[in-house]
C-alpha cells in the first residue's frame, strides 16, 4: 500500500528500515494472488458446472407424486429445486383448512419456501410439459412403484400407471406386472418394424423423389435450352412423364408396405392412467423408450442412461431438437472442419515457407507478417459477412448461373452451404496456421539446413527432406489449433450455411455423394439455437447441457492434442540437436 | 533437379503471395460492397416522351402524371378533365424513337370538368370532386398479360427478344423466345357518391388506411367533411360489410377570404389539414368522427410577401411538403408536444428546410418507396432530395427550361417523368438516397420524433416505414460492452499475470498457465448460453450481494493478509508456497461475507428492494454513490497516508500488528469519507440512477461483463505473462541483491520494464471484446439503447450483423450498411491489434538488448 511514494528522501529513510513487513507487501500479495485463484475459479467452474449438467442430463430420475393443496394430483420428474419469497396472494389461493399451516411453514423459514420444478409431460392432457410445486402445497408425497416413463416421438414425455396392455384393441394384461412383461415382449418387434418404416419413409421415398427432380430437372433445362417447342423438350417431357408413371407406382407400393407395418405396429397399445385420473391409450410405435423409474436398480439406470447417450450420438434430433439426439449436428461439425483443415493447410503452409524460406526479409515481409498477425484478431462475424457477401453471393451466384440455370431463381451455390462456410472458416483460421508453421520452420536450426546445403542438396530438396520433415509437428499442431477455433465458431456460420434443421447430410450415398451446396447442422450452432430460439427452452436446457459437454470435449481434446503435439515437438528438437 | 527446384520456388511463391492476397480481399472487398453507400446519386438528360399532347388543345395542361414500375407506360390527367396512356419511350435503345409517346388509350370519365382532385401517393386510386357536391374515385391500375407466340398475329412473332412495341393499344415486349408481355393501364372510374348537398367541393383528399378508406372534403361553405368507410368481415359467412361513417366541421378563419387551396388527409386518416395559399394552414382532429375539433392554427410561410405555390404529402402521408413562390421549400411533420395544449397533444413542425430554389416552386413529387422528393421550378430546374437528411441528391432542367408542370417519380425511383408542356422522362439513379455520412453517424431527426436523435431501426412492418439507420447506438453497445468487460477482466488478468510471472512455483505455474490457456479455447456460443440461461437468471436474484461483494471480497483479502502477518516470520516463510491456496481461500471467505452482508446492503442502502430502488422509484441516491465513492476514497486515503508525516509515525505498519491497526484505521477513515461524500451528493441532488445505473433488465452489461471476462481474461493473462515472464532474470537478481523485497522488485522493476507487453495485451484483449458476437448476442438483450446503465442491455455492431444480415436484401441500403458495420470492426480491431503488434515489437527488441 506504499508503492505510490515518490519522494526519494523517504524512500531512502524507509529502506533503511528494511525489516517493515510492509516492504513483503504481502497483502498486495494476496490480492493479486486472489486474481489469479479468481481466474482459475472461473474456468473450474464452468467446466464443473457444464460437465455436472450435462454428465447428469440423461440420469434416469425418481418419479414423484405429490398431491396438492387444491386436491389436484401431478406426477413427474423434479427437473430442478429452488427457494423463492411466494407473495402473499399464493396463500389466498390456498384452501381456508392449509391456509394457516402453509403461512406458518413459510414464517418458520424466514419468508421462503422451496419450490420444485416437476417435468409432468402429457402435454398433450394438460398443455404443459412443467408445473411449480411449492412445499407448503403439498399434502402427500408418494413414489408410485409403477410410474412409467415413456419417451415418445412427438408430443414429449409421457408419465402414468399402466392399467392394461391391448393387442388389436382387445386387454390381454391388466396388471403392471404383466403389462410390463408384454411391453418387454413386444418391444422389440415393433421397434424392428419401426426402423423399417423409417428406413422406407427415408431412404425409399427419398431415393424416388430424387430421380423424378432429376427428370424434372432434365425436362427444364431441355426447355431453357432448346425452347418450349422443341423436339428436344418434347423429348425430355416424354421422359420425364415416363419417370413419373414408374415413381407413382412405386410411391404406391411402398406406401402399402409402410400401411402393412405401420397395421401391424398399431395393433399394440397401453392403456395409461394419468396423475390427474385420465385415462389415455399409448400406441407403442410412438415410443422410443419406456422404463419403470421407480423400479429400476442401478444397473437398469445405468442401461437406461447409456442407451440415452447412444440414442443422443447417433440418433435425429426430434421435437423441434429439444429431444432425440445430435448426430446430424455432429457429422455437420467434423464435416465441416475436416474440409476446412483440407483447404487452409496447404495455404497456410505454402504463405508460411514463402514468408520464412523465400521471401527476403525487409519490410514488406514484415508488414505482411504484422497484417496476419491482425488478421488472427479481426472478429470473425467480419469473415461471415466476407463469406456471405463474395461467396454465397458472387462466386456461388455466378456458379448457379453456370451450372444450375435450370433450378434457378431457388439457389444452389448461390446461398449458404458447407462449401462457403469451410471457405469463410479457412479464411478465419489461415493465420493460426500460418503462424504456427513459421514458428515451426524457424524452430528448425540452420545448422540442419547447412549441412543439407553442404551436401550438395537444393533449396527444395532441404525443405522437402530436412527442413518439412522436422516441422511437420509444428504444422500439425497449427492445423488442430485451426480446428479446435474452427469447431468452435459460430457466429460467422450463422451467416454462411449453419441452420436449425437440415434434412440432409452433406455427404450421403446418393451420386455425388459429397454435397458441397448443402446446408449443414452444427454443435455451436445448435447449443446456440436449442438455449436461444427454443421454444420451449426449460425443456431444451438439459440436452443443450449435454451438446455443450460434448462440443467442449471436443475441443479441449484437440488442443490437449495440439499441446501434447507441441511438446513432442520440442523434445525431438532437444535430441536432434547436437 | 533444376527443374523441381525452379517448380518448387515459383509454386510456393504463387501460392504464398496468392494466399496473402485473398486474405488482403476481404478488406477490399468490404470497402468495395460499402462504397455505393456513399456514392452521390443523379438524373439523366430528360428525354422526349408525349408528343401526343402536341396534338390536343393549345391551353390544356397536364395536372399530374405517373409512370409504371416496368417504365412502359405513362399516364396523365389533364385540365381537359382528361386521362391519357402513352407508351413511355424508355424502350431499348434508339428504337424508342419508333413509338414513344404514342396515346395508347384515353378516358373521359367525367361529364362535368371537376373542380377538386387528389392523386395520393402510393396509390393507384385519385378522388375527384364536383361543383354538384359529389366526388368520385378513378382507379389506375396496371395490368400485365402474358401471350404464347401461337396466339399474336404473324407479323408480330418476328420480334427479337427484349424488344419492346406497341400492340393493341399496349405496351408489348418478346420476353422469351415464347413468350410476350403486354402492359396496359387501366382506367375505371367509381359511380358519383353525393357528399356535400348545395355546395360545391373545392378541395379533396383520400388516404388508404388499414381499416379502410378514409375521404376528406371542402366545400365552398367552409365545411370540413370526413367519410370513413370501414370493412369488416363476418369470420363465419366470410361477408363484407361496408359501414360509412361521416363527420363534419366548419372551418372559418377569419382573416381568410375564399376556400383553402389544398385539403391534406393523414396517411392514418386521423388529422386534415386545410392549406390557404398565403400560408395559413388549420389542422383538424378527425380521429373521432363525432366531433372533429381544430387543433391548431398556424403559418406555413415565415416571409410575407411569398405565398404558396404548391403543397404535398410525401411518402407515408405523414409529412406535409410547403413549396413557395420564392422557391423554398420545408417539411413539416406532427411532433409530440404534450406541453403545446393543441388538442391531440402533437405539433406541426417545419422540421426539415430543403432551401432555397432558383424560381417558384411549380411541382412536387414524391417517392412512392422512399423519403425522396422530387421538385420542379419555374425555371425549369428539377431537383432530387432526401427529406430526413435535408440532402440535395442530383439536380437537372428540363428539356426546354421551361416551368416545369409536373414531376412525378417512377414507383421504382428508377425514373422521372416531367411535364413542362410536353412529357419528357429521365433516368434516376439514386440507390440509397437516405445514405450519407452524416446521417450514419449523427443525430437526425426522423418523422414524428421530438427531435434530432440516434437510432437504429432497421425494418417494420409497414412499406412506408422510413428505416432508421444512425450506427452510432450500435457503436455506442460496442463500446459499453467493451468497457465493462475490460473493468472486470484486466485488473483479473494482469494481477493473476504479475503473481503467476513472479510468485508462483515454476511446477505450479506448468499447471495453471495451461489451464487458464484453455479457458480462451471455449466457443463463445458456451459462454453466450451459460450467460444468458444460467447466470443471468442467478443474478438477477444477488444483486445486493454482487454489489456488497465489491466491498467484502478486497476487504476480507487484505484482512487476511494483515492477520496472516501476525504469524512469525519462520512459519511464513515455510508456508510461502502456500500463500496461493490461502490466497483463494480467502477469495472464498470474501464471497461468502458478500453473500452475509448482502441482504443487510440491501435493507440500508437501497431502501429494502434493490430492483425497486433501481427504478428510481424508492430511496436516496447514497448507495448508488457508494459504488463509485467507495473505491475512490480508497485510494485517496491510501496516497494521503503514505504522505502524511504524523500518520505515518503513529501508525508505521512496520510490524504485523501496527499493519493490521494501520489497515483497520485506514479502512474505517476510507468508509466513513465515502459515506460522507456519498451523502452529500445525494444531498446535493445529484444521483446515478439515469447515468451509471438504472432499471434492471435481466439481460446486461454486468453478464456480459463478467462472461465477456471467460474471453478476454485468457488473452490479456497470456500475453502480458509472457512479458513478465521475458524480462531477463539478471534484473531481478540485481534487484534482490541491492536488498529489494520480491514484491518490490516486482513493482518497480518488473512491472514497468515489461509495460509495453502488458500494454499491448490490452490491446489485443480489447480487440477481442470489440469484435465478440456470440456472448452480447445471447446475453445483452439486443436493445439498441443508449445508456450506460449497468443493468440495462445493448445491441452491438457484431450482434447486430448476426441478427439482421440474413434477412437484409442484397444490395439494398441496409445491407451495405451492414457491411458498413462490420468494415468499422474490422477498422477497430485491425487499428488496435496493429498498435499492439508494434508496441510489442519494440518491446521485444527492448527485452532482448537487456
Amino acid at each position: 500500500m506504499n508503492a505510490g511514494v515518490t519522494d526519494s528522501g523517504r524512500v531512502r529513510r524507509r529502506s533503511t528500515t528494511s525489516r517493515s513487513i510492509r516492504a513483503y507487501g504481502e497483502p498486495m500479495l494476496w490480492l493479486t494472488g486472489a486474481g489469479l485463484a479468481t481466474a482459475l475459479l472461473m474456468i473450474a467452474g464452468l467446466l464443473a458446472l457444464v460437465v455436472y449438467e450435462g454428465v447428469g442430463t440423461f440420469w434416469p430420475s425418481a418419479v414423484v407424486r405429490y398431491q396438492l393443496a387444491d386436491g389436484k394430483t401431478v406426477m413427474g420428474e423434479v427437473a430442478r429445486e429452488e427457494w423463492f419469497r411466494p407473495a402473499a396472494s399464493v396463500f389466498e389461493a390456498l384452501p381456508e383448512t392449509r391456509r394457516d399451516a402453509a403461512l406458518a411453514a413459510v414464517s418458520a423459514a424466514d419468508g421462503w419456501s422451496l419450490r420444485r420444478m416437476l417435468r409432468t409431460g402429457n402435454f398433450e392432457l394438460t398443455g404443459e410439459h412443467f408445473k411449480w410445486v411449492s412445499d407448503f402445497e403439498i399434502e402427500k408425497e408418494s413414489l408410485p412403484a409403477w410410474a412409467l416413463v415413456f419417451e415418445r416421438r412427438s408430443w414429449g414425455r409421457f408419465y402414468g400407471e399402466p392399467l392394461a396392455f391391448l393387442v388389436s384393441g382387445a386387454v390381454v394384461a391388466e396388471t403392471p406386472e404383466d403389462v410390463w412383461t408384454k411391453i418387454l415382449d413386444t418391444e422389440d418387434e415393433v421397434f424392428e418394424r419401426e426402423k423399417q418404416r423409417r428406413v422406407l419413409e427415408t431412404d425409399d421415398i427419398g431415393a424416388v423423389n430424387r430421380r423424378l427432380e432429376e427428370a424434372r430437372l432434365r425436362r427444364r433445362a431441355a426447355e431453357v435450352a432448346d425452347g418450349l417447342q422443341s423436339p428436344q423438350a418434347a423429348a425430355a417431357a416424354a421422359a420425364f412423364s415416363a419417370v413419373e408413371r414408374t415413381a407413382t407406382a412405386e410411391f404406391e407400393r411402398i406406401r402399402a408396405r409402410i400401411q402393412v407395418l405401420n397395421d401391424s405396429n398399431a395393433r399394440f397399445q397401453i392403456l395409461v392412467g394419468t396423475a390427474g385420473g385420465q385415462q389415455t391409450r399409448l400406441a407403442l410405435a410412438d415410443i422410443v423408450r419406456v422404463y419403470p423409474a421407480n423400479r429400476l436398480g442401478p444397473a437398469a439406470k445405468l442401461s437406461v442412461y447409456l442407451s440415452r447417450w447412444v440414442e443422443f450420438l447417433s440418433d435425429r434430433p426430434r421435437e423441434a431438437n429439444s429431444e432425440g439426439g445430435v448426430f446430424p449436428a455432429i457429422f455437420g461439425t467434423v464435416a465441416m472442419t475436416l474440409l476446412m483443415s483440407l483447404l487452409v493447410t496447404p495455404f497456410g503452409v505454402l504463405a508460411a515457407l514463402y514468408l520464412r524460406e523465400y521471401a527476403r526479409g525487409g519490410p514488406i515481409v514484415s508488414t505482411v507478417r504484422i497484417a496476419i498477425n491482425n488478421l488472427a484478431g479481426v472478429p470473425s462475424i467480419v469473415f461471415g459477412v466476407f463469406g456471405l457477401g463474395f461467396f454465397c453471393y458472387i462466386v456461388g451466384a455466378d456458379i448457379d448461373k453456370l451450372f444450375y440455370s435450370s433450378k434457378l431463381p431457388s439457389p444452389t451455390f448461390g446461398t449458404g452451404g458447407i462449401l462457403w462456410a469451410s471457405l469463410t472458416l479457412a479464411l478465419l483460421t489461415l493465420p493460426v496456421v500460418i503462424v504456427a508453421t513459421e514458428e515451426a520452420l524457424a524452430a528448425v536450426p540452420s545448422s540442419m539446413r547447412e549441412g543439407s546445403y553442404a551436401c550438395g542438396a537444393s533449396k527444395w530438396q532441404t525443405i522437402r527432406r530436412i527442413v518439412l520433415p522436422r516441422a511437420l509437428p509444428g504444422i500439425m499442431t497449427g492445423m488442430i489449433l485451426a480446428i479446435a477455433r474452427g469447431a468452435g465458431e459460430v457466429a460467422p456460420l450463422m451467416l454462411v450455411g449453419a441452420v436449425k434443421l437440415a434434412p440432409n447430410l452433406p455427404v450421403d450415398a446418393s451420386a455425388p455423394y459429397v454435397h458441397l451446396q448443402r446446408s449443414f447442422m452444427h454443435l455451436g450452432f445448435h447449443i446456440y439455437d436449442l438455449g436461444f430460439q427454443s421454444q420451449n427452452s426449460e425443456a431444451a436446457k438439459p440436452m443443450v447441457f449435454t451438446t455443450t459437454l460434448l462440443l467442449i470435449a471436443i475441443i479441449a481434446s484437440l488442443n490437449l492434442a495440439a499441446v501434447w503435439l507441441r511438446g513432442r515437438l520440442r523434445r525431438r528438437f532437444v535430441t536432434s540437436q547436437f | 533437379m533444376k527443374f523441381f527446384d525452379n517448380l518448387a520456388r515459383n509454386l510456393i511463391r504463387a501460392g504464398g503471395i496468392g494466399t496473402i492476397v485473398a486474405v488482403s480481399t476481404v478488406f477490399v472487398f468490404l470497402v468495395w460492397v460499402v462504397a455505393p453507400l456513399f456514392r452521390s446519386a443523379s438524373i439523366g438528360q430528360p428525354r422526349p416522351a408525349g408528343r401526343a399532347l402536341v396534338q390536343a388543345a393549345a391551353n390544356e395542361r397536364v395536372i399530374a402524371a405517373a409512370e409504371d414500375d416496368t417504365l412502359s407506360t405513362i399516364w396523365g390527367y389533364t385540365s381537359a378533365a382528361r386521362f391519357v396512356v402513352l407508351a413511355a419511350g424508355t424502350g431499348q435503345g434508339d428504337r424508342a424513337g419508333d413509338w414513344g409517346g404514342e396515346l395508347l388509350s384515353e378516358l373521359r370519365p367525367f361529364p362535368i370538368a371537376p373542380t377538386a382532385y387528389a392523386f395520393p401517393v402510393r396509390s393507384t386510386r385519385a378522388l375527384f370532386g364536383f361543383a354538384d357536391g359529389t366526388t368520385r374515385l378513378v382507379r389506375a391500375e396496371p395490368h400485365t398479360e402474358y401471350r404464347d407466340v401461337a396466339s399474336m398475329p404473324a407479323e408480330e412473332r418476328s420480334r427479337s427478344v427484349g424488344e419492346s412495341f406497341v400492340f393493341d393499344g399496349r405496351m408489348a415486349r418478346r420476353i422469351s423466345t415464347d413468350q410476350f408481355e403486354l402492359h396496359a393501364l387501366e382506367l375505371t372510374a367509381d359511380e358519383p357518391i353525393q357528399v356535400a348537398e348545395g355546395a360545391a367541393i373545392v378541395a379533396v383528399d383520400f388516404s388508404e388506411t388499414p381499416t379502410g378508406p378514409v375521404e376528406a372534403s371542402f366545400d365552398d361553405r367552409g365545411v370540413l367533411r370526413v367519410t370513413r368507410l370501414t370493412k369488416t368481415r363476418n369470420l363465419l359467412t366470410g361477408q363484407d360489410t361496408v359501414e360509412i361513417e361521416t363527420g363534419q366541421i366548419s372551418v372559418q378563419p377569419g382573416h381568410t377570404a375564399g376556400p383553402p387551396r389544398w385539403l391534406l388527409l393523414h396517411g392514418g386518416g386521423n388529422s386534415a389539414i386545410a392549406v390557404w395559399e398565403d400560408g395559413r394552414a388549420v389542422r383538424v382532429d378527425v380521429s373521432n368522427l363525432e366531433s372533429l375539433k381544430i387543433v391548431e392554427n398556424l403559418d406555413l410561410l415565415a416571409d410575407e410577401t411569398a405565398r404558396l405555390t404548391q403543397v404535398a404529402w410525401l411518402n407515408g402521408k405523414n409529412t406535409l411538403i410547403a413549396g413557395d413562390s420564392k422557391g423554398n421549400v420545408k417539411a413539416w411533420f406532427r411532433v409530440p408536444a404534450p406541453a403545446m395544449s393543441t388538442g391531440d397533444g402533437k405539433h406541426l413542425l417545419p422540421a426539415h428546410d430543403l432551401g432555397q430554389g432558383p424560381a417558384p416552386v411549380t411541382a412536387l413529387g414524391s417517392s412512392a418507396r422512399t423519403r425522396s422528393l422530387a421538385v420542379g421550378y419555374g425555371d425549369g430546374t428539377i431537383r432530387l432530395f432526401n427529406v430526413t437528411s435535408g440532402r440535395l441528391l442530383a439536380q437537372t432542367t428540363s428539356r426546354a427550361s421551361r416551368a416545369v408542370g409536373v414531376v412525378a417519380l417512377a414507383p421504382n425511383d428508377d425514373s422521372l417523368v416531367v411535364w413542362d408542356g410536353e412529357f419528357s422522362v429521365a433516368s434516376v439513379d439514386a440507390p440509397h438516397p437516405e445514405a450519407s455520412g452524416a446521417a450514419l453517424a449523427l443525430p437526425v431527426w426522423y418523422e414524428g420524433y421530438a427531435g434530432p436523435e440516434h437510432s437504429w431501426q432497421s425494418s417494420s412492418a409497414t412499406d412506408e416505414f422510413e428505416p432508421k439507420l444512425g450506427l452510432w447506438p450500435l457503436v455506442f453497445g460496442t463500446l459499453k460492452a467493451t468497457f465493462y468487460s475490460m473493468l472486470f477482466g484486466v485488473p483479473i488478468a494482469l494481477m493473476a499475470a504479475i503473481y503467476t510471472s513472479e510468485f508462483l512455483r515454476p511446477e505450479v505455474k506448468a499447471i495453471v498457465k495451461p489451464a487458464i490457456e484453455l479457458m480462451a479455447s471455449l466457443p463463445s456460443v458456451v459462454l453466450g448460453f451459460l450467460a444468458a440461461l444460467v447466470f443471468a437468471p442467478v443474478v438477477e436474484g444477488i444483486v445486493p450481494e454482487i454489489l456488497a461483494a465489491l466491498a467484502t471480497v478486497p476487504f476480507v483479502l487484505l484482512l487476511c493478509a494483515h492477520l496472516w502477518q501476525l504469524f512469525p516470520q519462520g512459519l511464513r516463510s515455510r508456508m510461502q508456497g502456500r500463500r496461493f491456496a490461502l490466497s483463494g481461500a480467502a477469495l472464498v471467505l470474501g464471497v461468502v461475507a458478500a453473500a452475509l452482508v448482502g441482504p443487510l446492503v440491501e435493507r440500508w442502502l437501497f431502501a429494502a428492494d434493490v430492483k425497486l430502488w433501481l427504478d428510481g422509484n424508492s430511496g436516496g441516491a447514497t448507495g448508488g454513490w457508494l459504488i463509485l465513492t467507495l473505491p475512490v476514497s480508497v485510494m485517496v486515503c491510501v496516497l494521503i497516508a503514505g504522505r502524511a508525516e504524523t500518520f505515518e509515525r503513529l501508525l508505521p505498519g512496520a510490524t504485523g500488528m501496527q499493519a493490521l491497526l494501520r489497515f483497520l484505521a485506514l479502512s474505517l477513515v476510507a468508509v466513513v469519507v465515502a459515506l460522507a461524500a456519498a451523502a452529500g451528493l445525494s444531498f446535493a441532488g445529484f444521483d446515478l440512477r439515469g447515468a451509471f445505473l438504472g432499471t434492471y433488465v435481466q439481460r446486461n452489461a454486468l453478464i456480459v461483463g463478467f462472461v465477456m471476462g471467460f474471453a478476454v481474461i485468457p488473452i490479456i493473462y497470456t500475453i502480458a505473462e509472457d512479458a513478465l515472464s521475458s524480462i531477463p532474470d539478471n534484473l531481478r537478481a540485481g534487484s534482490l541483491a541491492l536488498g529489494a523485497t520480491s514484491w518490490q522488485t516486482a513493482v518497480r522493476i518488473v512491472v514497468p520494464t515489461a509495460m509495453s507487453g502488458i500494454f499491448s495485451a490490452v490491446m489485443v484483449g480489447l480487440g477481442r471484446a470489440v469484435g465478440e458476437t456470440m456472448v452480447v448476442l445471447m446475453a445483452a438483450g439486443n436493445t439498441p439503447v443508449l445508456e450506460w446503465n449497468v443493468f440495462n442491455g445493448f445491441r452491438t455492431l457484431s450482434a447486430n450483423i448476426a441478427v439482421e444480415l440474413p434477412e437484409a436484401v442484397r444490395n439494398s441500403t441496409h445491407y451495405r450498411t451492414l457491411f458498413l458495420a462490420a468494415l468499422v470492426l474490422f477498422v477497430m480491431t485491425f487499428v488496435l491489434n496493429t498498435a499492439a503488434e508494434l508496441v510489442r515489437s519494440r518491446f521485444r527488441k527492448r527485452a532482448y538488448q537487456l
